[in-house]
């Protein structure tokens, strides 16, 4: 499998796309606001909280002819030349809304049917703005357009997860008695961007989870509480760490989650083993249900044979990856059961497994494993072991 | 208490030192502001998904993921009860305050109809006749009527935002030390400049510091770039490693209790190469306009005033001044604002401003973002890191020291 990535074959593999499925949903124009939208047409911007990024916002209109206007301060972003590009909009200010209404009719004059993936306060007006323009979710184009993976995509996937795990090495060999939660935060967030990742996309998890569900911390479904937020909190001899973290490689995002054992020696009792080994076997039953025109109910009941609650309630066998770090396909999720009939398999598909096997009073194991679909199978985007539990990846 | 808040270097590790941080009333004294808002403005409940709204009304750490996502309710807010409904990522109690229990938490679902049921089931609906949100998708502007079927739905973002400008004593004791930990975690990155070192040793010196500090949580991941020959300076580092004689960009922000505290400075690298008159033309120049821009932070100020102080003194420089609180409250000033939303923007006593100056020079340009609290008697810069040698004048005594 090739490493090599073409920025300029990607970028024309998702304009090309975006552009059929605008087309295929009877959209004129998209307005879009959301980052994730926005990296996948193209167009990036630096990474910063949340509540930084609402009102340091970079937005575009995009219309069916390919025509893009982006707004943004941040010129380097900007993939395609073709692009023209304004000062950012005050998103939050009626001016602003004002103006993207004028650059949709600016784009698409004859404009009749418009997807938007998000509105500001002041956006909530763009429907009485529009006059007779139909306002649908630009989900319709962007979620179609998203769910099947190019190559150089997953080539992007495939080089995040190997960032996430090369600094996952270091990480636990550092997951030591004593050590605080945000010191390997810390020694992570270091070592993912000396290896090149683009940013760290969530703050890195490192879950104490206790043994039964009635020793944890109380919580509002009646499981272990999973994820719990890191502080500077020190670990023990004897915990068990289910960690979870996650980087993004040119816009592309990694999955990382492994259960793991706080000691000076760890080792799993045999108990805990023994969990890992259902976990193994129900991972197997899993991969061998993976191939073009499986349904995710198919991969659903194969881990239900397995281990017929193969998961806490709130817990499910899976979600998609790419631009955002969880994306459909949902497989086993509270979408239902319908929902995962309805979703067939197709070459390109990413997505992380991440069940767990969970035996009250002994512990659980979880690991995430990222999967994408090919013509007669699946490729697995991790190789990280299972160290203290196995050396080796199950697979 | 009061006396010892304005310390900016209070231990974050230490447990009874943390306590001189009173978040208990703290979180009273937000969540009441809100309630106070919403009765002003006849707002019966809210709908909150915006991070930073949901943490100042219901205090809750919740796990802290980069960048935005569309509009999720993330909590339900309603007048009449004083009830708080909160979205709880993990179900779990922890980080939650102890004023909320496992009862008033939801947990995530994939499902958007899950929500929708429990705000169905759990609230009083009748009297909700104007539910503000502070943000929307097309997805909930058709579920949230299934809901809240006698409400008028409208914009409340812009309310939380002026709310949230105006600072509380012990949010400016989070702000406080927030700012030590960004400046330390930022001059350990300074240190490192030198040549061959590669800008994201930088980034990851920068946030390894902010960790061991306490904080696992960044504002911004920040930008360590060296600057271009031509003057650019780039928003994002890159993955090269840096040249002898070059200006070099370090900024970058961290969240201390949901707090934001950014900067900036330019550090000269070099180790055979020192910087010439030319190289420290744009500091010097950094300096009169910030010290500019510091006399015009003051209470009844606008953006409208700042962005003419700029028009005649401003020349290439490219300056921003936004409010700062729980994130980013807003622009007061930026390039290419309409007139009049730079109008609306008021300066008001108690508020926390970012001033990021950039001034691109011949042959470089410097970078550096401070950070001011305005008080009733006048600015007070609540940044102490030094400027390093591009801002000291060639005997090497620094202009601002």
């Amino acid at each position: 499998m090739t490493e090599e990535i073409d920025p300029a074959r990607l970028h024309a593999y998702r304009r090309g796309r975006l552009i059929d499925a605008m087309s295929a949903a009877g959209l004129d124009a998209m307005l879009l606001l959301g980052p994730v939208n926005l990296r996948y047409a193209g167009i990036a911007q630096p990474v910063a909280d949340a509540m930084r990024q609402h009102y340091e916002a970079t937005c575009a209109v995009v219309a069916a002819t390919g025509d893009v206007i982006v707004f943004t301060e941040y010129l380097d972003g900007v993939t395609d030349a073709h692009d023209l590009t304004r000062h950012a909009l005050p998103l939050e200010e009626p001016e602003g809304a004002a103006t993207l209404v004028d650059a949709l009719r600016e784009v698409a004059p004859g404009l009749q049917r418009v997807g938007i993936d998000e509105y500001t306060g002041p956006l909530l007006g763009i429907r009485e703005a529009l006059g007779g323009v139909e306002v649908v979710d630009a989900a319709l184009a962007t979620g179609p357009a998203r769910l099947i993976k190019g190559p150089d995509e997953i080539g992007c996937i495939r080089r995040a997860q190997r960032i996430n795990e090369l600094a996952m090495y270091d990480v636990e060999a550092a997951l030591r008695p004593g050590v605080r939660q945000t010191e390997l935060s810390g020694l992570f967030l270091e070592r993912v961007f000396e290896l090149g990742a683009s940013s760290s996309t969530i703050d890195p998890i490192w879950n104490v989870t206790p043994l039964s569900v009635a020793e944890g911390t109380v919580t509002a479904n009646g499981d272990v509480g999973f994820p719990l937020a890191s502080n500077d909190r020190f670990l023990r001899e004897g915990d068990l760490i289910l960690c979870d973290t996650g980087i993004n490689w040119g816009g592309y995002h990694s999955d990382f989650g492994k259960t793991w054992i706080c000691g000076v020696d760890p080792r799993p009792t045999a108990a805990q083993q023994n969990c890992f080994e259902e976990w193994a076997a129900l991972m197997r039953a899993v991969y061998a249900a993976i191939k073009p025109g499986a349904s995710c109910a198919d991969l659903v009941a194969a881990a239900a044979a397995i281990t017929p609650k193969h998961a806490l309630r709130h817990y499910y066998l899976g979600h998609g990856t790419g631009c955002d770090a969880a994306e459909p396909p949902f497989i086993g999720s509270d979408l239902g059961a319908e929902y995962d009939r309805s979703v067939v398999l197709v070459p390109g598909m990413v997505f992380v497994l991440e069940p767990v096997v969970w035996h009250d009073g002994v512990g659980g194991y979880r690991s995430e494993e990222v999967v994408a679909v090919t013509d007669d199978g699946f490729e697995l985007l991790s190789s990280y072991g299972h160290t203290p539990f196995a050396g080796a990846q199950v697979r | 208490m009061t006396s010892l808040l304005k310390t900016p270097n209070i231990g974050t590790g230490v447990l009874e030192d943390r306590d001189r941080i009173d978040f208990a009333g703290l979180r009273a004294s937000r969540r009441e502001r809100v309630f106070d808002e919403m009765a002003r403005r006849g707002v019966d409940a809210c709908v909150f998904g915006r991070e930073g709204n949901v943490r100042y009304v219901s205090g809750a750490r919740r796990l802290w993921t980069a960048g935005t996502r569309p509009f999720a309710p993330g909590c339900l807010v309603v007048g009449a009860t004083g009830r708080i409904d909160l979205l709880s990522f993990s179900a779990s109690y922890e980080g939650i305050p102890a004023e909320l229990g496992p009862e008033d938490m939801y947990p995530l679902s994939w499902n958007p109809q899950t929500v929708i049921q429990r705000f169905r089931a759990a609230v009083e609906r009748a009297g909700i006749r104007t539910l503000g949100v502070d943000g929307m998708t097309p997805l909930f502007e058709g579920l949230l009527p299934q809901a809240f079927p006698d409400a008028t739905i409208v914009p409340f973002e812009a309310s939380m935002r002026n709310l949230r400008r105006t600072k509380l004593p012990s949010e400016m004791a989070c702000i406080r030390t927030a700012v030590a930990i960004a400046e330390s975690a930022l001059y350990s990155a300074a240190r490192r400049v030198a040549p061959a070192v590669t800008e994201r040793t930088l980034q990851g010196v920068f946030l390894r510091r902010m960790c061991e500090l306490g904080t696992s949580q960044f504002a911004q991941q920040g930008a360590f770039t060296a600057i271009g020959a031509d003057g650019h300076c780039r928003r994002v580092t890159g993955d090269g490693a840096l040249d002898d004689g070059r200006p070099v960009a370090l900024s970058g922000g961290v969240l201390w209790a949901g707090y934001e505290a950014s900067l900036a400075r330019t550090w000269w690298c070099g180790r055979q190469v020192q910087p010439t008159a030319a190289d420290r033309a744009p500091a010097g120049r950094w300096r009169v306009l910030f010290d500019e821009i510091l006399g015009h932070l003051v209470p009844g100020g606008t953006g409208a005033q700042l962005g003419g102080l700029l028009e005649s003194v401003g020349g290439d420089a490219e300056v921003a001044v936004y409010s700062l609180g729980l994130g980013h409250e807003g622009s007061i000033y930026a390039p290419g604002l309409p007139p009049a939303v730079l109008e609306r923007q008021r300066l008001d006593a108690g508020m926390v401003v970012g001033i990021r100056i950039y001034v691109p020079g011949a042959q470089g340009g410097y970078l550096a973002e401070e950070m001011v609290h305005i008080g009733d008697a006048g600015p007070e810069i609540l940044t102490t890191l030094g400027h390093g040698t591009l801002a000291a004048d060639p005997e090497g005594k620094t202009q601002d020291a």
